[in-house]
């Protein structure tokens, strides 16, 4: 276990590595930040100063040194606009987009497994073709086009939640979160669907399940314990894997709902050449992604004992 | 109004200069538009027949519940109440509150020297004061924390401050206030992103405790243009913390005062109830400028009575804010002009454009005013560049006429008679209806012969880099706000002068009127000299020239409130509808 432990680990920090250099290539390739940043009136003494003052003037090979030696220790620079540190900026934004993107998971995970053992269970009737529609509208749908026609209808027609925005701690809060998870749970939920139900369909007509049935167990113990534990492996590894996207969709997600997480943070700093909050804020979610990835493994394992040899 | 949006576009289409896909498109938008008005009516029950034109679009109906829209402030108070995260929503025993979408980012700095963004020029003249502010009916700066300005010498400026003025945190304004601010920004250690905007000021003299000298680096007839937009901080604050506190505390003299700045949500306000100034009445306890990132979704809180305005409103959906019968739009136009420039110099290579003869064949081919009917919410001709709102504009200067086969022969003149082929590079634009004016122009050019094909770029910096590196095509969108300096030096310098980054013409004869009206303190041979300028322009045409912009904002209709030509909306204008 130590050496699987070890291994998935060493696997992450070469990928977040490699993140690293793609974001700050690309960054360095938008543009002149000198050109944004700077009101295009200033002359060009001063905008050659200004240039000089923020380390714009080396060559690019050697500020990609500098950016590496301290992002190695998690200085990702201070921030080209708001003069402090760009990873202080990224993670006061966090914790808003964590919140959004476990209640959308847990949303999903509550409306997936019971969907998808319901359909397996009672295959081709109509509770398994609502489940298909839901799958194919969830997958249909656009997630700006459904936060956008949500916001209408609960915030603007109806007036029974806020159209956007993050609240007060509380119930505030709460009623904020509404229409933001419900678009991210509809976005994850089908795919996690077709899996359990899949997959259930496909244990259900295992030996280990004719023998529970033969043993007598409860029809509810057979379902849960046997075929559902064996449905869940794969199951968590794509929540894993869906978890990253789902904080790529938290990006869009966190535009309509005026949610200020960390990916409205990253669209911002793009739009304003601020590239250490770009670098800061990308390198922060690949981390995250790597972090939830790794978790998932370790319960992988412990579901399935063949895995950890 | 829609409506007639649509049947010009149909008339476009059936005279070829759009193309079916451009029509269908433009009709689902219209559609959407007029659909999604109908999905914001459908719950609505009260018929209350307001005063907007009825339509022949079948939207559902043009009514939203809106007991309130006439009714005392108070009226808005109802459910939504609940919704907002400030908790009173537009009234209350105080003054109540007003809720302002300011932006689609958030701002970087609370620090008014350390930023060059117009919301945060807004921002910061609810917490700050300036020396001189815009009168919004005659477009001149007049005084505001300097009583009067007199120029002394020709590069030397007197200007006399009001006295009695206090920080919100109870320090005196005073002329080292003003000198302190000064030296500030046109420090260049301090890398103030308003350096450039005080480029012509050598120094400031303190002559007494309100009285101070500044001194120009040559006569600078512009002067006054850098009392507005120059917010005053406290040196004592500014001498006794660091640059990092003054990001995240702002204390000004301004006529709100700083409660607690939400990052990425809002920015709280309230009212300073000791403000200086007798003619500002204030009307609301408390002022919250949110960040609301998506247009859709700020539409959406002004419609669901959770903000009282919104800065852009899309041109397609005034309708269905005019029709909600909870908020309406409202109209300006603004000093921002737009312009497709063609480059005359020869920058990016070269190019046909480099004949006089091209560039008025391209001026002559477009419909301009055609564009303005269909597809702009107004729009102000600007013959040779030059805004009327700008100082100097010449009213005489006669725009371009729409003559197709004017053009065509102009192009054959100069050796084209089987037309040209360019590239049009296009960056994200602040215009209305960007995509469709550049289709509709693009039909019209390529009916003379001068085929467009589309770059476009969905970056702003990268537009911006390769637009300052002169790498924008022969022919680029481009637009230009003059940085709120209502003078013609603001955008005849900055887009044509031979030595500008942004520039692709060069004229010596240019140059030198507009080094000429830079340099004379005479408003009437200003005049003269740009009015001489404005006439080179239109005849060398190095742009096909446009028009001023008309900004659209949303204002709840609890709320009166006018936005202004300089786009610096000041919401403790604001009041409630009585």
């Amino acid at each position: 276990m130590g050496s699987f432990i070890a291994n998935r680990v060493m696997q992450t920090v070469v990928a977040v590595f490699g993140i690293s250099v793609i974001v700050f290539v690309i960054t360095n390739m938008i543009g002149d930040p000198v050109n944004v940043l700077l009101p295009p009136e200033t002359p060009r003494e001063q905008r050659e100063l200004y240039r000089e003052q923020m380390g714009f003037n080396r060559p690019l090979v050697v500020q990609y040194w500098d950016f590496l030696s301290d992002a190695v220790v998690g200085d990702f620079g201070t921030s080209f606009r708001a003069e402090r540190p760009a990873m202080t900026i990224v993670w006061e934004r966090m914790p808003a987009t964590l919140l959004l993107t476990l209640s959308g998971t847990i949303l999903a995970t509550v409306i997936a497994i019971p969907m998808g053992i319901i359909s397996s269970y009672k295959r081709y009737s109509i509770w398994d073709n609502l489940s298909t529609l839901f799958v194919v509208a969830g997958q249909a749908m656009p997630i700006f086009w459904l936060g956008l026609m949500l916001i209408i209808v609960f915030g603007v027609n109806l007036k029974w939640l806020p159209p956007s925005g993050y609240g007060e701690f509380g119930i505030d809060r709460l009623k904020h979160m509404v229409l933001p998870t419900v678009v991210l749970g509809v976005f994850l939920a089908p795919v996690t669907e077709r899996l359990v139900r899949s997959g259930m369909l496909d244990a259900l007509t295992q030996d280990y399940i004719r023998t529970a049935r033969a043993k007598g167990l409860r029809e509810r113990v057979v379902l849960t314990r046997h075929a559902l534990r064996n449905t869940m492996i794969p199951v968590i590894t794509v929540l894993g894997l869906q978890f990253g996207q789902l904080l790529g969709g938290a990006v869009i997600t966190e535009t309509v709902f005026a949610w200020p997480g960390v990916g409205l943070l990253a669209i911002e700093s793009i739009r304003n050449a601020d590239f250490p909050v770009t670098q800061a804020a990308v390198v922060s979610l690949a981390i995250i992604i790597g972090l939830v990835n790794l978790g998932v493994d370790l319960i992988v394992g412990v579901l399935d004992p063949r895995i950890r040899r | 109004m829609n409506d007639k949006i649509y049947a010009n576009w149909e008339r476009f289409y059936k005279e070829g200069r759009i193309d079916r896909r451009t029509l269908m498109k433009a009709a689902m938008v219209w559609a959407a538009g007029v659909g999604a008005m109908g999905a914001l009516a459908a719950c609505g029950d009260d018929d209350d027949d307001d005063d907007t034109p009825a339509t022949s679009t079948g939207g559902g109906g043009s009514q939203t519940e809106t007991p309130a829209a006439e009714a005392p402030t108070e009226a808005s108070d109802e459910g939504e109440a609940e919704a907002t995260s400030s908790g009173d929503s537009g009234s209350g025993g105080e003054g109540g509150t007003l809720r302002v979408i300011l932006d689609q980012s958030d701002l970087p700095t609370m620090d008014p020297h350390m930023h060059n963004l117009r919301t945060g020029i807004i921002a910061f003249y609810h917490i700050f004061d300036n020396l001189g502010v815009r009168n919004a009916e005659t477009n001149m700066i007049e005084p505001w924390l300097a009583e009067s300005w007199e120029n002394i010498e020709p590069t030397v400026w007197e200007l006399k401050l009001r006295q009695g003025i206090k920080f919100h945190n109870g320090d005196d304004f005073t002329a080292a206030t003003v000198k302190f601010n000064w030296d500030r920004v046109t420090n260049p250690e301090q890398a103030s992103q308003q350096i450039g905007n005080h480029a012509a000021i050598a120094g400031v003299e303190i002559v007494d405790d309100y009285t101070v000298h500044v001194t120009t680096k040559e006569p600078y007839p512009i002067f006054t243009e850098r009392l507005q937009n120059f917010q005053m901080i406290s040196e004592k604050v500014a001498e006794a913390n660091d640059d990092a506190w003054l990001a995240e505390n702002p204390i000004g003299t301004g006529p709100y005062k700083f409660v607690e700045w939400k990052k990425g949500q809002e920015l709280v306000l309230t009212r300073n109830d000791d403000y200086w100034n007798p003619d500002v009445e204030i009307a609301y306890k408390d002022l919250i400028l949110r960040t609301v990132p998506g247009v859709p979704t700020q539409l959406a809180e002004l419609l669901a009575g959770t903000a009282d305005i919104v800065r852009v409103v899309p041109f397609d959906q005034m309708q269905a804010v005019d029709n909600s019968g909870v908020a309406s739009t409202k109209t300006q136009s603004i000093l921002r002009v737009g312009f497709t420039r063609l480059d005359a110099m020869g920058r990016t290579g070269p190019n046909p454009f480099q004949d006089v003869r091209v560039r008025h064949a391209a001026n002559h081919a477009c419909d301009i005013q055609g564009y303005i009917d269909a597809l702009q919410p107004g729009g102000d001709r600007t013959p040779a560049l030059v805004n009327p709102k700008h100082f100097g504009f010449d009213p005489t200067i006669e725009p371009h006429e729409y003559n197709p086969d004017l053009a065509r022969q102009l192009l054959e003149e100069a050796g084209y008679p089987d037309g040209i082929d360019v590239t049009w590079v296009r960056g994200p634009s602040s215009m209305p209806n960007q995509d469709q004016v550049d289709q509709a122009m693009q039909r019209d050019l390529e009916a003379v012969g001068i085929r467009c094909t589309f770059e476009t770029l969905s970056d702003g910096n990268v537009f911006t880099t390769r637009h300052n590196e002169g790498q924008a095509g022969p022919m680029h969108s481009y637009n230009w706000g003059s940085y709120s300096v209502f003078d013609a030096d603001g955008i005849l310098w900055d887009m044509l002068h031979s030595n500008e980054i942004f520039t692709y013409y060069n004229n010596a004869e240019l140059d030198e009127l507009l080094e000429q009206g830079r340099g004379s303190l005479d408003p009437e041979e200003r005049k003269q000299i740009y009015s001489k300028a404005q006439r080179i322009v239109r005849d060398e045409a190095p742009m096909i020239f446009m028009w001023g912009f008309h900004a659209v904002w949303g204002v709840s209709n609890n709320v009166e409130w006018s936005p202004r030509p300089d786009e610096i909306d000041m919401y403790f204008t604001a009041r409630p509808k009585a």
